[in-house]
């Protein structure tokens, strides 16, 4: 279809673009998931009580002896730490980017873009203006071929209605739910709209070394209108201190 | 950040539960959230629109205050802009205050000199 011509008459003009506007977004049958997308269900307020929905909760990671028991000892050391008001910094404090898989938790909105012209699929999150490319019908490169990143490297295939995307290459120090992996994890996801068109992006982590078996969980994100905007993220305004007992505080104004 | 609520079990059930990590949140543990301070007639000196966090720095008599709200993106959904406080705005303030003493805290709510509260969260 044509989607423009100075020579049609206005009301056929006016047709073609309604259709042009209904049909653009799809690209050649493959589902249209560009957009601005929130987890899904949202957090409760912050001074609502309320637990996190257990949507958010990828679960308990299967790892390996001795990490497991490190990986119990430091959640508990974590909690003390907040029980007594000392808590201790994190990568959220230090203003470090997510990385993957981290960076699909959304924890503000995600924009993906789909522009076939770049054989690629743009994840475009607010929190630390963070952008994650995954190039299209690519095979992974060895994964020594890689230069380790936050994010690491991802391609991807549509498999019917379902962009299955592989990526590794993740640093080993930027760990998803302070789990530790090795520089030969794989990260696997499986995105697609269910029927109700949520967008779910189901995640699977291999990792041998440190897992037992894969590390499986999902997200879900529930699709913003066109008036959302995204806001600008840069974090340069750090009050987080680590104090010299090694916890979190924050630097107060000095008159 | 969205919440405070951490997928950490109530105290008594913690035994039997195994603490998750609170995806994506830095901590507001050293705020003192079982006691909320109010002020009257805060003078703002100077509202920081900035991330990670937004800041609200004013003075009561003799002391300067820092208090910590939410990001900009969240609280421009809920209809704060980068004006909404300029030097000089005197506001009523609620906030939950550090534990170390130091004069700053976690600000809950604000009302504006027309009346109007806005939740800084």
């Amino acid at each position: 279809m044509k989607c423009s011509s100075p020579r049609l008459g206005i009301l056929r003009s006016a047709i073609v673009l309604v259709a042009c506007a209904l049909t653009m977004p799809a690209i050649a049958g493959i589902p249209n998931i560009s957009g601005v997308w929130n987890h899904y269900p949202p957090l409760p307020g912050t001074f609502s009580g309320q637990p996190n929905p257990p949507e958010w909760d990828p679960g308990e990671p299967p790892l390996r002896e001795p990490y497991k028991t490190q990986w119990h000892q430091l959640q508990e050391k974590l909690a003390a730490a907040e029980a007594a008001g000392h808590p201790l910094p994190d990568d959220s404090a230090l203003c470090r980017p997510d990385g993957t898989p981290m960076i699909m938790w959304a924890h503000y909105a995600l924009q993906i873009l789909q522009n076939p012209d770049l054989r690629q699929i743009t994840v475009l999150s607010e929190f630390m203006a963070q952008t994650r490319r995954i190039y299209l019908d690519e095979d992974l490169p060895p994964i020594d071929s890689i230069d380790p990143g936050y994010l690491g490297y991802s391609v991807a295939r549509w498999n019917g209605d379902v962009l299955e995307v592989t990526t590794a290459g993740t640093r080993e120090d930027v760990k998803f739910m302070d789990i530790p992996h090795s520089k030969n994890m794989i990260v696997r996801e499986r995105i697609f709209m269910d029927a109700e068109k949520f967008l779910i992006d189901e995640v699977s982590i291999e990792d041998p070394q440190y897992l037992s078996e894969y590390y499986n969980f999902r997200f879900m994100y529930k699709k913003e209108p066109l008036s959302y905007k995204i806001s600008e993220y840069v974090c340069d305004n750090q009050r987080s201190i680590i104090l010299p007992d090694g916890s979190l505080g924050m630097a107060v104004e000095t008159p | 950040m969205k919440s405070l609520v951490k997928w950490m079990a109530p105290a008594s059930l913690a035994a039997a539960i195994i603490p998750l990590p609170a995806l994506g949140h830095h901590s507001f543990a050293m705020f003192d959230q079982r006691t909320e301070t109010r002020l009257k007639s805060l003078v703002v000196t100077r509202f920081e629109w900035t991330n990670p966090h937004v800041f609200v720095i004013g003075t009561a008599g003799s002391t300067t205050y820092t208090l910590e709200c939410s990001s900009p993106n969240l609280m421009g959904h809920q209809g704060w802009k980068h004006n909404t406080l300029t030097p000089g705005t005197r506001i009523d303030v609620a906030f939950y205050p550090l534990r170390n003493g130091k004069p700053g805290g976690m600000l809950k709510t604000v009302t504006l000199p027309g009346g109007k509260s806005m939740s800084a969260w």
